[in-house]
């Protein structure tokens, strides 16, 4: 009886520990709604591995079914799905219409990416991010002289004062599940490349595709949820205190 | 492994935060509808570090969790429209240009507003502005008024009877730091340089106008309201679930 009790509590402290999670993924998420090229992020839960239950009859074992342990958080789920786009009539803005990222290198030397097209020509006239990170070209790091009239085609074609200079080199991950975020809207891609068949648009910058009603839905749901847990902890506590106090009391 | 409060309540504590700067930049940009040359100043968001939060076999797998948001706060260095000017003192920079000024204490600070006037120092009459700043020419020198007729012209611009005034240009604008009176200036340790502007042209008897957009101001500040609110939103919700842990023992 007791043992049952535990697992009970067990099973429920499983669920509060899940959906507190998966509430600070939303959170995030919620906290990052205005941020450039951002791409919201979900946490899949598993049940806990199944293991089977015995009864002792004859003083022999006999199944009598699965139980499981509760619910355990199995992966962060990252949807790259497209953002709106909007206009910002900025030249050094860009979007990227389709599946891809800009790559960027930084001052280590790490090649990143990233959805997030606020670029910036420093001094010297390489094309930077907001982190002063250089942008990557199909032929290195991209310059474009200063000062100068930069237009950009829909292939990523970079014309300086009408002279083509450099392409953008668009990454295309082959395995979106093993990328890692990394902060200020940069990711890593650990797979392999696939060709870049988007478009990138000029003047433009992506929003991020979190969607405030589907968020906020999530929200309510893991907080009634976690609720519900911490009343069945409450419940399995008043029965133990049975058990314990008034059973066998004479 | 684990904060003890929810980190949730962190991540939307920062979006609540970003939100009401963004409040505070909105409000700035909309009281200076009307000042002249005022350049608006933008707020744009980006993610923070992720953590990985750990799976059940104690195995890092792809379970990240984010930490909330935070800002970049640029400024929309783009030309107001001109209106008419009411004395033959005011002068508008056509291009992206500035005025140099020199304040009492010697420190040259650069500013596209021209409230200029005449003042008589020490029996000399020299071009200043409302503020008491000197206005330089384009060899950083005090410009001494000896005749009764003014006329202003560009470095770029060619006329034997004219004042020449200092007008500068910067490779990236965005960089200055704005002072009080639409100075701007060149923080330390900034390698921007200012150099002599040979493409702008001065429109006489003509202001500036702010380069303020009041439609989108209002349509960002209904933006940036909602996200303070949904943000508050999830404070309140993540204070109710600590209040459920709270209270399983009662």
């Amino acid at each position: 009886m007791v043992v049952i009790m535990d697992n009970t509590i067990i099973n429920a402290t499983t669920g509060m520990l899940a959906r507190q999670k998966s509430m600070n993924i939303t959170s995030n998420n919620l906290s990052n709604i205005e941020t450039v090229g951002y791409k919201r992020s979900d946490l899949i839960l598993n049940t806990f591995g199944e293991y089977m239950t015995y009864k002792v009859d004859n003083g022999e074992a006999v199944e009598i079914g699965t139980k499981t342990h509760g619910v355990v958080s199995g992966n962060v789920y990252n949807d790259f799905e497209q953002g709106a786009i909007y206009d910002t009539n900025r030249t050094l803005d860009f979007a990227i219409n389709g599946v891809g990222f800009f790559t960027v290198i930084n001052e280590n030397g790490e090649i990143t990416l990233t959805r997030d097209g606020r670029f910036n020509v420093d001094d010297n006239g390489f094309l930077m991010d907001a982190l002063g990170n250089f942008i990557m070209g199909q032929n290195g790091t991209i310059n474009v002289g200063v000062p100068s009239e930069i237009t950009v085609s829909e292939t990523g074609i970079i014309s300086s004062n009408g002279n083509a200079v450099n392409s953008f080199l668009i990454t295309i991950p082959d395995d979106t599940a093993a990328i890692v975020k990394l902060a200020n809207g940069q990711l890593t891609n650990p797979g392999g490349t696939l060709p870049f068949t988007g478009k990138i648009i000029q003047g433009s910058l992506e929003h991020s595709n979190v969607n405030l009603i589907e968020e906020m839905a999530a929200m309510i749901e893991d907080s009634r949820a976690y609720q519900s847990c911490s009343q069945i902890i409450k419940m399995a506590d008043q029965l133990l205190q049975k058990t314990v106090n008034e059973i066998g009391r004479v | 492994m684990f904060i003890n409060m929810i980190n949730a309540f962190y991540s939307a504590k920062s979006g609540s935060k970003n939100y009401q700067t963004y409040l505070d930049a909105i409000g700035n940009n909309i009281a200076n509808v009307n000042t002249a040359s005022f350049k608006a100043q933008n707020v744009s968001f980006t993610d923070l570090l992720y953590t990985n939060i750990e799976g059940p076999d104690g195995a890092e797998q792809n379970l990240q969790t984010g930490n909330g948001s935070r800002i970049l706060i640029t400024r929309d260095m783009s030309q107001g429209t001109s209106i008419n000017g009411s004395s033959g003192l005011d002068v508008m920079i056509k291009g992206d240009g500035f005025f140099a000024l020199q304040g009492e204490d010697g420190n040259i600070s650069y500013s596209r507003i021209s409230n200029f006037t005449i003042s008589d120092i020490g029996g000399t009459k020299y071009l200043t502005n409302k503020n008491g700043d000197y206005v330089l020419n384009e060899n950083l020198e005090k410009i001494e008024i000896t005749s009764g007729e003014i006329a202003f012209i560009a470095p770029s611009e060619v006329n034997n009877n004219a004042i020449t005034l200092g007008v500068f240009r910067f490779d990236n604008p965005e960089e200055l730091v704005a002072l009080s009176d639409g100075k701007f200036g060149i923080s330390a340790g900034s390698t921007l340089t200012a150099k002599l502007d040979t493409e702008s042209s001065l429109l006489m008897n003509m202001i500036e106008s702010s380069n303020v957009d009041l439609a989108s101001e209002m349509a960002k500040m209904i933006i940036a309201q909602r996200g303070f609110q949904v943000n508050a939103k999830m404070i309140q919700t993540v204070d109710e679930m600590e209040q459920y842990a709270n209270n399983l023992r009662n």
